[in-house]
């Protein structure tokens, strides 16, 4: 599995503020031109953090990302801190922890 | 021709975590002033050393290099820059004078010592804008920022950021320029991942002592096992080891150490060599 799409992604919407506006009124336009899975738009239109997270998504991709949804810090790490210990990130590879659908 | 300068005469590395800038109340009183005082000494040494510019070497945390960027070394190229890119740091945004003739020459000597190295414009992050706050309030030296790739594996091997280092002192010595070489980030975090706010002491005790003692060797071949469990913020030491190179592998003068939780990060400030012979030549105009 490859999450090389949604990073792509999310590292254009952290350095794009149009795209940042985009994304609060109508999320399914700033997936135009990025070749995502139906599961991978589904957790970024409805910012399923933990399955982005179990996915592989580097977490200074995704910190950015929660706080264009609006979420704050202390639910990010309260939701983060549920997650500790279900994936490794090595210095060898950046990656989730197995192959497939995270679920 | 121009005779030999006297090259490197300010080498250190400290900690550049946004929240040392964005949430100093986070921190323990007695360790956020730690920390303050010590950046501030450290500015106040660099400044003493009367430099021509200050090269600040960090990583850079997705607005310059993308996620399947192949890019290692990244020298910022411009005459003017404009950060920080974030809003949320407590730092103004301002714009930061560049030297694109030494950056130039640094791109030149680079390509000899790393691969995957490329030059452009950019704009700066937390990673140079904190440390910059405490280093160089006033803006009075022009920058050449280096980023190195601390985010997606493979990462730089230790063994070349340390021979970057030694690019830059080359290029100072070569071109008589009195350079500042200055490394951020690190040590034990792991920001944005369910981990942060662990931090690892005993990593980053161990590597301070190592760097007390000039133990070159053993920090270029640190184990990357060994620096994943300090968190993968900890890649950063890359920074360290590059500032090290640049001082020859002069012996650390750590001004501070505090692991500071409420800032989900060891933090640290150290000098290289401050005794150094081209710390302490005097400036000639070139």
């Amino acid at each position: 599995m490859t999450i090389a799409a949604v990073e792509r992604y999310l590292f254009d919407l952290k350095n794009d503020v149009l795209l940042q506006e985009q994304l609060a009124s109508s999320p399914d336009l700033t997936f135009q031109g990025y070749d995502l899975t139906g599961r991978e738009r589904s957790a970024l239109s409805t910012g399923d953090l933990e399955w982005l997270w179990l996915a592989g998504v580097h977490p200074l991709l995704l910190a950015p990302f929660s706080r264009f949804l609006g979420i704050s810090a202390s639910d990010y790490r309260a939701r983060m801190g549920k997650l500790a210990g279900l994936r490794t990130i090595t210095s060898t590879a950046v990656s989730a922890p197995g192959d497939g659908d995270p679920r | 021709m121009t005779a030999p300068g006297p090259g490197v005469v300010f080498a250190a590395a400290m900690s550049h975590a946004p929240h040392i800038s964005a949430f100093p109340e986070l921190a323990e009183p007695s360790q956020r002033e730690a920390i303050y005082a010590a950046m501030s000494e450290l500015g106040r040494q660099l400044l003493a050393t009367d430099p021509d510019v200050l090269v600040l070497v960090s990583s850079d945390h997705f607005t310059n290099l993308g996620p399947a960027e192949s890019t290692q070394f990244l020298v910022g190229f411009g005459s003017v820059f404009h950060g920080p890119v974030e809003d949320w740091i407590g730092i103004d945004k301002r714009e930061v004078n560049g030297s694109m003739r030494d950056a130039a020459e640094i791109f030149d000597e680079i390509t000899h010592a790393a691969s995957r190295v490329r030059a452009a414009p950019i704009r700066l992050e937390h990673g140079v804008m904190t440390p910059l706050r405490w280093l160089d309030p006033d803006g009075l030296l022009p920058l050449v920022p280096v980023l190195q790739n601390c985010m997606m594996p493979p990462l730089p091997a230790l063994a070349e950021c340390y021979a970057v280092g030694e690019a830059l002192a080359r290029v100072a010595t070569r071109t008589s320029r009195r350079y500042a070489v200055v490394g951020t980030g690190g040590l034990s975090h792991s920001p944005g991942a369910p981990e942060a706010g662990h931090i690892d002491e005993g990593f980053d005790r161990d590597f301070l002592d190592l760097l007390r003692h000039a133990e070159v060797a053993r920090i270029l071949s640190l184990p990357g096992d060994r620096v994943d469990r300090a968190g993968f913020g900890a890649w950063e030491i890359r920074q360290w080891v590059t500032a090290l190179g640049a001082s020859s592998g002069a012996p650390a003068q750590v001004l501070a150490y505090e692991p500071v939780v409420g800032w989900e990060t060891g933090c640290a400030v150290a000098r290289f060599g401050p005794d150094s012979p081209a710390a302490r030549a005097p400036h000639q105009d070139v």
